[in-house]
């Protein structure tokens, strides 16, 4: 092998320089698109992360009501049954009422009417004195069923004097209607 | 005492003697016996000992640093020099003391610790510009057997001249005056010339062991060799002075007796130790030193006079690659924080997004929870507002209350005027609209009349008109609301009526009652 010269020294110093230079500028622009680009996703994300946290923003409120109405009606709509509700709150009321020391009387069922956004509909006798009788009107919105008192009705009953007969509509809502709203909506 | 002396550890001060470490501290002294062997080296044994002693005395709080202990060392082996200087800045006087004391002390600066205390600019004597300096020498090994002693007990040691700190304790002395410390195997003599320390010299005369007063001579100084005394002082300028210290019950009688002895009117005096573990002339005089002002001890002997290297300074070149680097960190930050944060930042969206259906089951719970809310009318209330506008004796045969705000009632009252307040009053209150008669009829019995009476009333009947009388009459009686909602007992006045009971009461189920069908729901709603 020849030996080099210091002319062919110089001439691969500067070779392997231009090399160099041109393997640093290579990889540095390449480089720098992949961290741009890096850069662009990230900025993306953020930007995506502040929508949505916008846009839960006003749902801590909405939760935080709709966990004070759940405690406040001991009713969580989520674990209903449509299946069973309606037995479940026809047992439900009548355990009440005898709880207050009621004579239930007749007990019917109706199905729900066209239109309404309810499960169906009970009307109930009941006999007893005015306080258990108020007791229970106070009670039965919170049995943990959706439950709303159509009408009520308070008379005497002739036949047996001292207490009062009450008679009450009462809807039970279906949580199902509200659903399909919302999936239309 | 200020707000950091929690902080500060208290200083100690010692003198290493021939036979005894006597240490005294704020907090009291400790006197410690050392054993040395005949070349003068401490015993392995007394080393231990004296460590644990020691660790014990100086121990501080976790927190604290090391304490300082400043020590002061005897005479022996101890070079003390008045050396004169070319001027010099201050910076550059060790270096230059350095090399003087090369040419000046019989072993090369590097096996001496000395230390160096600037006198004045110039000789008095000697009208050349310069400065004056007294240097004190010690061989480096002395001191680091001392500090064999202190370091380990968890002292941070520095070392003065016990005959230099003995010089503090003199009472008002003259100019010219000597110091005689006399110990149990040897004495220290020390003279100042203009209160500079001019010499320094031990003198092989003691009175016995200082530690152990039973073996000082009963007879306090009657049975010690005063001449040889003043055989070994007397070939030395003295001064005006001679101040004579040491632990030894005899010692006034001592300086009384040399006195006399003395030529040329010296004064003879000897300073009072007070007794005490640790306390020495020394001892005291460091003590003293330090509160009178002085931060350090007069000469602190320096192991090590190596010229300190400056703190070295990074090149030119070294500086701009840090800047490099940090400019480099500044701009990579913004793609760095991309490449770090971003597999965090998606992976935590994903998961919201992912549970983004949530919302739509709240909207869904809350739309059906506030129709319900909405749509369940009070009644308990609005009976309880029926009952507090009837007049005492009316009854109701029967009532009918329904979702759609109907209401309908039937029963006797006493008189048309009872009637007419009882609607006036469910009109006052707020609730009750449209309130019609829709028949009034007198009784079979002519006594009464027999209403039936249909109006329209509120499902969301306001907490005003709860508490508010009907009618206006009574604002400021406490309301009867039966407040408590689940108490039955709270509502008296739709308890069925007594037969002399004079409070409305629903429907009345009384012999006198007329019973009546209940009616049905209003069909003429308005609605």
């Amino acid at each position: 092998m020849p030996a080099l010269t210091v002319r062919d020294r110089r001439a691969l110093k500067i070779g392997s320089l231009c090399i160099l230079v041109y393997l640093v500028l290579f990889f540095g622009f390449q480089g720098g698109k992949f961290f741009t680009r890096k850069r662009a996703d990230y900025l993306r994300l953020v930007q995506q992360a502040r929508e949505l946290q916008q846009e839960i923003q006003p749902y801590r409120d909405k939760a935080e009501v709709v966990k004070k109405l759940m405690e406040s009606y001991k009713l969580d709509p989520a674990k209903l049954s449509r299946a069973t509700v309606l037995a479940q709150a026809n047992a439900a009321i009548q355990t009440a009422a005898v709880g207050q020391h009621l004579q239930v009387g007749p007990v019917r069922e109706s199905p729900a009417r066209p239109g309404n956004r309810e499960l169906g509909a009970m009307q109930l006798e009941a006999l007893g004195p005015v306080p258990a009788l108020m007791s229970f009107l106070r009670q039965v919105d919170r049995l943990g069923f959706p439950l709303i008192v159509e009408s009520l009705q308070i008379s005497s009953d002739p036949a047996r004097p001292g207490p009062v007969k009450m008679s009450l509509t009462i809807v039970i809502l279906d949580f199902d209607q509200w659903k399909k709203e919302a999936n239309h909506a | 005492m200020n707000a950091f002396d929690w902080n500060n550890t208290p200083a100690y001060y010692a003198e290493m003697g021939r036979d005894s470490l006597r240490v005294l501290g704020a907090r009291g002294g400790l006197d410690l016996p050392l054993d040395r062997l005949p070349d003068r080296r401490l015993a392995d044994a007394c080393k231990t000992r004296v460590i644990q002693s020691l660790a014990g005395f100086l121990k501080g709080k976790p927190w604290q640093p090391r304490p300082r202990v400043v020590c002061a060392i005897g005479a022996r082996g101890v070079s003390v020099r008045r050396l004169f200087l070319p001027p010099s800045s201050k910076e550059d006087l060790p270096r230059l003391l350095s090399l003087q004391v090369e040419s000046e002390f019989p072993l090369p600066p590097e096996e001496l610790a000395w230390g160096y205390a600037k006198l004045g600019d110039s000789k008095s004597d000697d009208p050349r510009p310069g400065q004056e300096v007294l240097v004190v020498a010690v061989r480096k090994e002395t001191l680091d057997e001392y500090s064999s002693l202190l370091a380990p007990a968890g002292a941070s040691p520095v070392f003065t001249l016990a005959a230099l700190a003995r010089s503090r304790l003199c009472p008002h002395p003259p100019a010219d005056y000597s110091i005689l410390d006399i110990g149990a195997q040897d004495s220290e003599l020390v003279t100042f010339e203009r209160n500079v320390p001019a010499s320094l010299r031990t003198i092989a005369w003691g009175v016995g062991s200082p530690l152990s007063p039973s073996a000082l001579p009963a007879s306090g100084s009657a049975g010690l060799d005063l001449p040889s005394l003043l055989r070994r002082i007397e070939g030395h300028a003295m001064g005006r002075a001679l101040y004579l210290t040491g632990h030894f019950p005899g010692l006034e009688e001592l300086a009384s007796r040399l006195a006399k002895l003395l030529a040329n009117g010296i004064r003879c005096e000897a300073v009072r130790i007070p007794s005490g573990a640790g306390h020495s002339a020394a001892t005291l005089g460091l003590r003293q030193s330090v509160e009178l002002g002085d931060a350090c001890p007069p000469i602190i002997l320096h192991a090590d006079h190596a010229p300190a290297a400056g703190p070295s300074r990074p090149a030119p070149i070294q500086w701009a690659a840090v800047a490099a680097a940090l400019l480099l960190a500044v701009l990579s930050f913004p793609y760095l924080e991309a490449l770090l944060f971003k597999p965090h930042l998606a992976r935590k969206l994903q998961a919201i997004t992912a549970e983004k259906g949530r919302l739509v089951d709240i909207d869904r719970e809350l739309d059906f929870l506030r129709y319900l809310k909405q749509n369940q009318p009070d009644y308990v209330d609005a009976i309880f507002l029926l009952s507090k506008a009837a007049q005492p004796g009316a009854r109701f045969d029967s009532l009918s209350l329904n979702q759609r705000g109907d209401l309908s009632l039937h029963g006797p009252m006493a008189n048309a005027q009872q009637v007419g307040e009882f609607r006036a009053k469910l009109i006052d209150s707020g609730v009750f609209t449209n309130v019609a008669i829709e028949e009034q009829a007198p009784s079979p019995d002519h006594q009464r009349v027999i209403i039936r009476l249909s109006a329209r009333w509120k499902q969301s009947i306001p907490e005003q008109a709860l508490a508010a009388e009907p009618g206006g009459n009574d604002k400021n009686k406490e309301p009867s609301k039966p407040g408590a909602k689940d108490n039955p007992k709270a509502a008296p006045a739709l308890a069925p009526p007594a037969p002399s009971a004079p409070e409305p009461a629903l429907p009345s189920p009384g012999p006198a009652a007329t019973p009546s069908k209940p009616s049905p729901p209003t069909k003429n709603s308005k609605d």
